[in-house]
């Protein structure tokens, strides 16, 4: 009786919990690193860096909702969604940056990167990957 | 003119409508995008009319807009320009301006050049003052960023060197200096304030900028404090009308901005204060009238809050002093503003604002600040209540 009140309890507590998607780094093979820092990454996302430090040209690739995108934000860029766009409207309406593109799904995103040089984004970890490599964050 | 400027209204809101994300297409091989954005507002206040419009009639004459195409020639190399018109009251008029157009060459992280027209760096938002969707107000607060002096203030023609400095545990410190001549617009407040004042200027306004910002992301993730500091040189003739048209030749050699600002966001919380000096020596040849000093200072403390993605609503208290040598209780010395907003997002693009004023003082008409006597032929009066609808697309 006391483990299934335990195990009742337990339940409610993870469903109270914000779900937080696993999330895994995609970019084109033409990108020569494997891993990526947290740091460079976020970097990368606010447009503040368009070259990892092996000399690899990126190109931010965004999701346009979705728990994927919630929590690669969350986790890498400290950012909303809202804040991160009206980021780059700042940078795009004083001419110092682009908008990146962003895509629906996951599998939009991962055909994007597959084949643009240079694309770095992310999809939920359990997206399948055809044609683009996994970056570990360090 | 009312048919023209409807005949520019009409096909932006239908390209937002078309595109609200931008547009992106390829020439050459190479992604050009295209961006815009449109904002009308309407003005309403119970006694002096503000900004050169009829508001305490209710006035609709606050509609501005502009439209970029940028790209990126290589990796490190971006293009772009823009263009930009408004019509504030009496303001520019409609008249559609290069609002900025520059190279871009960024080296590395830490050492990047542009050149041509760039918007200047000056506190938290001189650079995104146009693009009223960035914030939570329909109006700025004037304290800091006056819309009539937008073009002493927006750019400049000459380059920039910038960089972000990032160090590990301690943030990131962004940098940029720059140089170059000072921007104009025929039909601004700075010209409106002097013609009000009895001295119309005649032909350009010259002169230059030279300035620098440093700003400081620190670990306490969403905090951002930094200061600017800029140097100026502004000449100009104009016609003093009370010695029948006597040409004089005007120059601030030497005048100084500063501003120390802090921003701290999390969440959908967003909180910023700035603190403006504005000192200069304004110097006549001849000599008919003495060296003016004036020593402008200004501030606001603003709050907003995101209650739903579709709903923010803030607040701000802004005190403009246009001489501090001078008692500050005087109404042609200061303009003290308390501001209230709600703000809906109807779409991501698309924003309605509705804003209140409660104005205190009219500041001096030499500082070409908000009030002026041409519009209150009547006279200035200490105390304005304002409304404001604004509402503003962008894709």
């Amino acid at each position: 009786m006391k483990l299934r009140i335990a195990k009742s309890i337990m339940l409610v507590v993870a469903l109270a919990l914000p779900v937080w998607a696993e999330v895994a780094v995609v970019a084109n093979p033409s990108v020569g690193a494997s891993e990526i820092s947290a740091d460079e990454l976020k970097r990368v996302f606010l447009g503040a860096k368009s070259s990892l430090s092996d000399g690899s040209a990126v190109e931010p690739v965004l999701m346009q909702s979705g728990a994927a995108h919630e929590s690669f934000l969350k986790e890498y860029v400290g950012k909303t969604d809202a804040a991160l766009r009206n980021h780059f409207k700042s940078l795009v309406f004083t001419g110092k940056g682009s908008m990146p593109k962003s895509f629906a799904s996951d599998a939009d995103v991962v055909a994007y990167v597959a084949k643009t040089k240079g694309a770095i984004g992310y999809v939920g970890n359990a997206a399948a990957a055809a044609g683009v490599k996994r970056l570990a964050v360090k | 003119m009312r048919t023209r400027k409807w005949g520019m209204v009409l096909p932006l809101m239908w390209l937002v409508a078309a595109m609200p994300a931008g547009a992106q297409f390829e020439v050459a091989g190479r992604k050009v995008q295209v961006h815009g954005f449109f904002s009308q507002g309407f003005v309403l206040t119970d006694q002096n009319n503000f900004l050169t419009m009829k508001s305490s009639a209710g006035s609709f004459a606050f509609t501005d807009g502009g439209m970029n195409i940028s790209t990126k020639l290589t990796n490190k190399f971006r293009v772009g320009a823009q263009a930009y018109a408004r019509n504030i009251g009496e303001l520019s008029n409609g008249r559609v301006e290069l609002d900025w157009a520059y190279g871009d060459y960024r080296f590395n992280d830490w050492l990047g050049i542009r050149a041509g027209k760039v918007k200047s760096t000056m506190g938290l938002y001189n650079d995104t003052q146009d693009m009223e969707f960035l914030h939570a107000f329909a109006l700025l607060p004037q304290s800091v960023y006056p819309t009539d002096l937008r073009a002493s203030n927006i750019a400049h023609r000459g380059g920039d060197i910038y960089g972000d400095v990032h160090v590990k545990k301690a943030g990131t410190f962004s940098y940029v200096f720059y140089g170059g001549l000072r921007s104009d617009d025929p039909r601004g407040g700075y010209r409106y304030g002097l013609t009000d004042g009895g001295i119309p200027v005649v032909g350009s306004l010259d002169g230059y900028r030279i300035g620098g910002d440093v700003r400081w992301a620190t670990p306490l993730e969403g905090l951002l404090v930094g200061a600017t500091a800029v140097r100026a040189r502004t000449e100009l003739t104009a016609r003093l009308e009370a010695a029948g048209g006597l040409p004089l030749f005007i120059q601030t050699p030497g005048s100084m901005s500063l501003r120390y600002y802090g921003e701290y966001q999390t969440g959908g919380l967003k909180v910023a204060a700035e603190y403006g000096r504005d000192y200069s020596v304004i110097e006549f040849t001849p000599r008919v009238v003495a060296p003016a000093q004036i020593d402008t200072r200004g501030w606001y403390v603003s709050g907003s809050y995101k209650f739903h993605p579709r709903f923010e609503a803030g607040a701000y208290r802004g005190q403009y002093v246009y001489d501090a040598r001078v008692s500050r209780s005087l109404p042609d010395n200061h303009i003290d503003d308390t501001a209230l907003v709600a703000r809906f997002n109807v779409k991501g693009y698309w924003n309605v604002k509705v804003e209140g004023h409660f104005m205190d003082g009219y500041g001096n008409r030499a500082g070409a600040r908000s009030f002026y006597a041409r519009p209150n032929p009547q006279g200035l009066v200490p105390r304005t209540n304002m409304l404001i609808l604004r509402t503003g697309v962008n894709f």
